[in-house]
């Protein structure tokens, strides 16, 4: 595989240490509170790459956090900051984009440590569930009258429209929930670790808003999770295996502005398929890789229909073939598109994404619950459904 | 005939904040529904926006929307996202489409079908509910066979 990069090869970004609280359910880590939680992930990321955390000079996180800069570089005694970005987008859309922007400071040298991360405690009155947290959306007068106030309504019709256009099936999403808790049974960090779920669990769960089923639906957790990003040239110092970031994105296809949050006037052709073809497209370019040299994937799961417009969408496999891929059990451990090996968000922890990056780091490492032998090349994508989303791949 | 909402009102969330939907929604209290469409270059756009993405023009004229619709997608809510809707659950979202248009789209709901009636593509009708005082809402119930 060859880089597409004009960065030099010395400068070229890596990750170099991952770092994560412990994820339980809602409202169980609410006593310490999303700075604690930032800084402990902050520091077992630091330690993770060797680094002392008081040489970070970059943040970068995504989605609001409320672990703002001048808290971060007061409680982790930064001596030097030089870098600090907030990447939009609603939920973890932006989880590969504060990479991306991690990534584009140590390769511009604006920075030469970035620590990304994301911390989530997360409150009463703001449950996924529940209308309050939309206020702030400026297109919300165009949903709410009409009883459209929560993510798994506002993505529910685009859901359906799928379904309706490839002949996508409850048995094809209910795979992709049994796979995932699956794999978190052999992750002992992940929230539903000892929990196993049945198909016939799955069938019996309460609908949330057609087609979406409760464990169709991704968790409501509280956790931390942070990455330690510098230049392959810093990383030759450091203890641990760097893995590289061959390219990290944000994108949206056009007409996708109106898109969930608006009025769902995005292209009609797309309607029903997410958003993330001309993302991938740019993706693969910058990294040079086709997606049939893609080993494994983390997909970002808030719904599992997401999961399979993603595999589409990322090419790995065809439109509308999503639910076929799944049910000939390609997405399973042993299967020849291994994801979501920790779990994802629907099993191990929804930490709006970082997560994901985490696991994938994990795996390229070889030190995943679920290892996918010989794994060299990984896909993260982050969101689905609305705009700008994000994506990287990772390599060993 | 006393005439209960199809929802009930929300309150402060549901109103407008972007100044380019006021128009909009002041149409709508007068049982108009409107979308914007560029003086410039002819296009018509909706979610309602200061500038024309096709040609950049703010020039910009309401027009009448095509009274053919249909179902484009839909959901049914069966999740009570505020107490408010505890009493309404399991409720349609309507993702409504005009044929005579390309992507113009609103969100709204179907009224009088049951949910296992609901199909992407039937024929829809525009009526007018009134949610709250001033708070008109452009909804739709199922088109009568070559009316
Ligand atoms: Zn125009």
């Amino acid at each position: 595989m060859s880089s597409a990069s004009p960065v030099r090869e010395s400068q070229r970004a890596c990750i170099v240490g991952i770092g994560e609280t412990r994820y339980t359910k809602r409202g169980e880590q609410a006593d310490r509170g999303e700075w604690a939680l930032a800084c402990e992930a902050a520091l077992n990321a630091t330690r993770d790459a060797g680094l002392d955390p008081r040489n970070i000079e970059g943040l970068a996180s995504y989605s609001g956090d409320t672990s703002l800069p001048w808290l971060m570089q007061h409680a982790l005694g930064i001596q030097h900051l030089r870098f600090a970005s907030m990447v939009w987008g609603g939920g973890g859309s932006g989880a590969c984009g504060s990479l991306a922007h991690a990534v584009a400071a140590v390769e511009s040298g604006q920075a030469a440590n970035v620590l990304v991360f994301r911390s989530i405690v997360q409150r009463p009155g703001s449950r996924y569930g529940e209308a309050g947290g939309f206020s702030e959306v400026p297109q919300i007068d165009l949903l709410a009258p009409f009883g459209m106030l929560m993510p798994a309504s506002m993505m529910a019709p685009s859901f359906m429209r799928y379904m309706h256009e490839y002949g996508i099936r409850t048995e094809h999403l209910a795979e992709v929930a049994l796979a995932f808790r699956d794999n978190a049974q052999r992750n002992p960090r992940a929230v539903m670790h000892g929990l196993p779920l049945s198909i016939n669990q799955y069938m019996a769960a309460r609908m949330i808003a057609e087609p979406l089923r409760l464990y169709d639906c991704c968790q409501e957790n509280d956790g931390a999770c942070a990455l330690l990003v510098t230049t392959a040239e810093r990383a030759r110092d450091l203890p641990g295996k760097p893995v590289r970031v061959l390219s990290a994105q944000q994108g949206g296809n056009p007409g996708w502005g109106s898109a969930t949050m608006g009025s769902h006037t995005m292209p009609a052709a797309e309607y029903g398929w997410g958003n993330g073809e001309q993302l991938s497209n740019d993706l693969y370019a910058a990294a040079g890789v086709s997606p049939s040299e893609v080993d494994f994937a983390q997909i970002y799961d808030h719904f599992t229909p997401a999961v399979l417009m993603s595999l589409e969408n990322f090419g790995l496999c065809g439109r509308g073939e999503g639910g076929d891929f799944v049910a000939a059990g390609k997405i399973r451990r042993g299967g020849s598109m291994p994801l979501n090996t920790a779990g994802g968000l629907l099993s191990e922890a929804y930490i709006h994404g970082l997560n994901l990056v985490a696991e994938a780091v994990r795996q390229l490492r070889g030190e995943s619950t679920s290892q996918v032998p010989g794994a060299r090349v990984g896909l993260v994508t982050a969101g689905i459904g609305s705009t700008p989303i994000s994506a990287a791949l990772l390599a060993a | 005939m006393t005439m209960t909402s199809y929802l009930p009102d929300l309150g402060p969330i549901t109103a407008p904040q972007l100044p380019d939907h006021f128009a909009f929604w002041d149409y709508c209290a007068k049982r108009e529904l409107r979308f914007q469409c560029c003086s410039a270059c002819g296009q018509w756009r909706h979610p309602p926006a200061p500038v024309c993405p096709h040609c950049g023009s703010a020039a910009v004229e309401w027009k009448l929307a095509p009274s053919r619709a249909e179902l484009f997608s839909y959901t049914v809510v069966h999740h009570a996202s505020t107490p408010a809707l505890r009493g309404h659950v399991p409720y349609n979202i309507a993702i409504v489409a005009f044929p005579d248009l390309v992507d113009i789209r609103i969100v709204s709901n179907v009224l009088d079908v049951p949910p296992q009636e609901l199909r992407i593509g039937m024929p829809l009708q525009l009526v007018w509910q009134e949610q709250a005082p001033g708070r008109v809402l452009p909804l739709f119930v199922r088109a009568k066979a070559t009316a």
